[in-house]
């Protein structure tokens, strides 16, 4: 029996040994069919019949009415019960396309993948209309780009045992259903998740870098922009962008690359402060309406039901204390107070500034802030609200997708134990900060670490973002950034521990990118 | 002074090749990913073809597929014809005065909702729908139409109100395919009619119905007001044998003759504080229900 397992043992590896022979000689070949494999996972398993994707919970028009389509079904918005797919053509006039209320344009980069997705569709789909399955062909494409890019951009003291196990990790997180859900739906994470994912392997191409090469930093600049302008929230990465582009010098050696802090790095500063321009643009432009209803939910949402003494809160914001009895509602909720008379100027009264003001002269308030943010975290994929199914699949209303769960079955550990995800942060962020400083840099470890200290830092920035910007309602959904930023600090550590330890040649000599 | 030797000038030959290539690809790169980003920002036509809000008149129909565009603060879309299915028509256009003229903002949809009465309350609902003193109408919402954003900014001041058929279905909008003027002579006003199904539960006239509303309210005497929660079959005969002949002028009027010429008969519906009662006329007891008003069928084709 041993020997017949030896035996059989013996011949998968000889039959193996030229694959993994042709995989070392050829590591770019190898990533591109590793990407386009999980590519093809991401388009199956989202387009199986049946199909899945995300219902519309209302907030979709915004997006959806720039295309010039409507929902589909009844002609009203879905409730969630069922996802749509099929949106028909339509004309829209004046505000009735944008915000609701107040038909205030709404910018994202999402409406880059629904153009995409709008062309495939021209091309290969029905005419009449807009069909979310191309969406999630297009999401599959970055899906499988975005994983053979990481194994292309580890340092080559990577393993490729180890480089095949961490791109297998990233393509595990991008399918799973709490993230890929939302690669069929109308709203604008998608944009936010794959730009989080893409933008990981050009940060490593950037930081392996001892002197950043021009190709780096538009790679870097360009996804951040994409990640910046994909949600109002994701502006808030703007600092560790702009921070890891002045990291390194940036001026060719060869232009005399010597000189002040400011002259090596002018084609990042360039970069930096077009980002910059950028993001106060794109705030700028972002629709007035969501201010105040931010601010509402911040305030009677998030603020007054952690609060022991709602009436004195208020008095600090000057408003009645009568208006307490909406603690616990949105700006949209049958019980909402906006229609109080006492309610005039709280626009006025209840700004971005005087919320973080608030919060800084209560410090105490911000451990129960934690706390609710982290359970908001730990509370991944478990909305019910918005159905993964359409109507006509067969499955009950509300159904939501549980067809790859293996990271929503791993996170559920953190939802029975939140202070996990605060340790998960703590340790992460030990290793890197260890990996960067620490006694052993070596060539390979340090992008690793760092890249791992930025993802700490978003994490970081996006968590607070969140929770100061919209109120405990859909905390789950406005956490998934965070959440995906967090998972993606795993492959990241099984690259620093699989360091080989040894320093090659190739990366003494010229740090730069190589692939062959 | 050495001369450089043939091998190190190739080398530099083939290394400003090197960079010269990686330039133009680095320089197509950022090209592309600027145009890729540009694609966020939509170029906006929804303004083509779109009418002023001060242009639309009183009559004029609306039509609108989305919620979106149902509640949305303004309208700019073109009108349609209102034997075309639709949603909404306008009844009244009017100029904001006062505090609401002066604000440098217009109003949020929140305000909008709250203000709803004090601009559009004293619209003469009952006129424009044809009712006459004995006809009750229901399921009719009144919505608010103010200038846009940029025609606010520009002074326009301008406002409408529109009536629209409240939700019979949650899922589909409610449509009209006629106007809604003088809509209550004609069988298709059936809908806005208030009937009543049984002794509580309160239908729309098409709907299968036992009583009509006739559109008076009259108070009951004080030994007979009380609470009216999970009324006996008999406390209900009683307040019926009460209000019957409190509602009999009512009930004649909307029928044209005498109730007693008719098969026809007045019926109480307590109100909510037991105090009064709403006077509807309803079908003999051996009757199945009906649809439609009973008073064409008391009088025919004459109204």
């Amino acid at each position: 029996m041993r020997e017949t397992v030896a035996t059989t043992i013996s011949g998968v590896l000889a039959v193996l040994r030229p694959v993994t022979s042709w995989m070392r000689r050829n590591k770019t070949a190898t990533a591109l069919l590793v990407g386009l494999a999980w590519g093809v996972l991401t388009a199956v398993r989202m387009l199986w019949p049946p199909a899945v994707g995300l219902a519309d919970s209302g907030d979709g028009l915004r997006l959806m009415c720039q295309l010039g389509v409507a929902p589909g079904g009844q002609g009203t918005a879905s409730p969630g019960a069922f996802w749509e797919p099929f949106w028909p053509d339509y004309r829209y006039f004046g505000e009735a396309c944008g915000v609701p209320g107040t038909g205030e344009t709404y910018a994202s980069s999402e409406l880059i993948l629904l153009r995409a997705a709008e062309w495939l569709g021209v091309l290969f789909g029905p005419s009449g209309g807009f069909d979310l399955r191309f969406l999630a062909l297009v999401c599959a494409l970055l899906v499988g780009a975005g994983v053979a890019l990481w194994m292309l951009a580890l340092p080559p003291s990577v393993s490729l045992p180890m480089r095949l196990l961490i791109a297998c990790v990233v393509g595990l997180i991008m399918v799973d259903s709490g993230i890929a859900r939302f690669y069929a739906s109308p709203y604008s994470e998608p944009a936010a998740l794959l730009g989080v994912m893409l933008l990981c392997p050009a940060l490593l191409w950037l930081l392996r870098q001892r002197r950043y090469t021009w190709g780096a930093l538009v790679a870097v600049a360009g996804l951040g922009a994409f990640v910046m302008l994909a949600r109002t929230q994701m502006v808030s990465v703007l600092p560790v962008l702009c921070a890891v582009l002045l990291l390194r010098p940036s001026v060719p050696a060869r232009w005399r690359g010597t000189g002040s802090w400011w002259r090596l790095r002018l084609p990042a500063l360039g970069l930096a402060g077009a980002l910059v321009v950028l993001a106060a643009v794109h705030l700028a432009s972002q629709p007035k309406r969501y201010t105040e209803v931010s601010a509402y939910g911040e305030l009677f949402d998030m603020i007054l039901p952690l609060s022991q003494d709602p009436a004195g809160d208020l008095a600090w914001f000057d408003l009645d204390p009568s208006l307490a009895q909406g603690s616990g509602t949105t700006i949209n909720s049958p019980d909402s107070v906006v229609y109080e008379p006492s309610y005039a100027g709280f626009a006025d009264r209840v700004t971005p500034a005087r919320i973080g003001l608030f919060y800084l002269t209560h410090p105490s308030r911000l451990g129960r802030l934690a706390d609710t943010g982290m359970r908001g975290m730990a509370s991944y994929n478990t909305e019910t609200y918005l159905a993964s199914y359409s109507a006509d699949s067969g499955m009950p209303a509300f159904t939501t997708d549980s067809r790859v769960p293996v990271v929503t079955w791993v996170f559920s550990i953190y939802r029975d134990v939140p202070a996990l995800v605060m340790l998960h942060w703590l340790a992460v962020l030990a290793l890197f900060l260890y990996v960067t400083f620490g006694a052993r840099r070596t060539g390979g470890h340090r992008p690793l670490g760092l890249l791992g200290l930025v993802l700490v830092a978003m994490l970081t920035i996006q968590f607070w973002t969140a929770l100061l910007t919209g109120g405990a309602h859909e905390i789950s959904r406005n956490m998934v950034v965070t959440d995906l930023l967090l998972f993606l600090t795993v492959p990241v550590v099984i690259g620093v521990l699989a360091h080989r330890g040894h320093i090659r040649k190739e990366e003494q000599a010229e740090p730069s990118v190589s692939v062959s | 002074m050495a001369q450089p030797r043939p091998v190190d000038a190739a080398r530099a030959g083939i290394a400003r090749a090197v960079r010269h290539r990686r330039a133009i690809g680095t320089a197509a790169g950022s090209v592309l990913t600027l145009v890729v980003l540009a694609q966020t920002w939509n170029i906006d036509d929804t303004w083509v073809d779109a009418v002023p809000s001060v242009e639309h008149l009183v009559g004029s129909c609306h039509a609108f597929r989305t919620d979106s565009e149902r509640y949305a603060l303004s309208d700019v879309s073109p009108t349609v014809q209102c034997d075309r299915t639709h949603q909404t028509e306008t009844v009244a256009v009017r100029e904001l005065t006062g505090p609401f003229a002066v604000r440098g903002t217009r109003l949020s949809p929140e305000e909008r909702l709250r203000f709803n009465n004090e601009l559009c309350g004293d619209l003469d609902v009952r006129g424009y729908l044809g009712a006459g003193p004995r006809d009750d109408y229901r399921f009719v919402g009144v919505v608010l139409r103010l200038p846009t954003e940029d025609e606010w900014r520009r002074g326009i001041r301008s406002y409408r109100c529109e009536l629209t058929a409240e939700d019979e279905d949650p899922a589909s909008p409610p449509a009209m395919d006629e106007t809604l003027h003088d809509i209550l002579a004609r069988p298709s006003g059936d809908r806005f009619r208030r009937c009543w199904a049984d002794a509580e539960v309160q239908v729309r006239c098409t709907q299968p119905h036992r009583s009509e509303s006739v559109n008076a309210t009259v108070p009951l005497p004080d030994q007979y007001a009380g609470p009216v929660n999970d009324l006996s079959e008999e406390r209900r005969a009683a307040l019926n044998a009460v209000a019957a002949p409190l509602c009999e002028p009512f009930v004649a009027e909307f029928l044209g003759r005498a109730t007693g010429d008719t098969p026809y008969q007045p019926v109480a519906h307590p109100t909510a504080d037991g105090r009064a009662v709403e006077c509807g006329v309803g079908l003999p007891p051996d009757q199945p229900p009906v649809t439609g008003s009973l008073a064409r069928s008391a009088q025919g084709a004459k109204r």
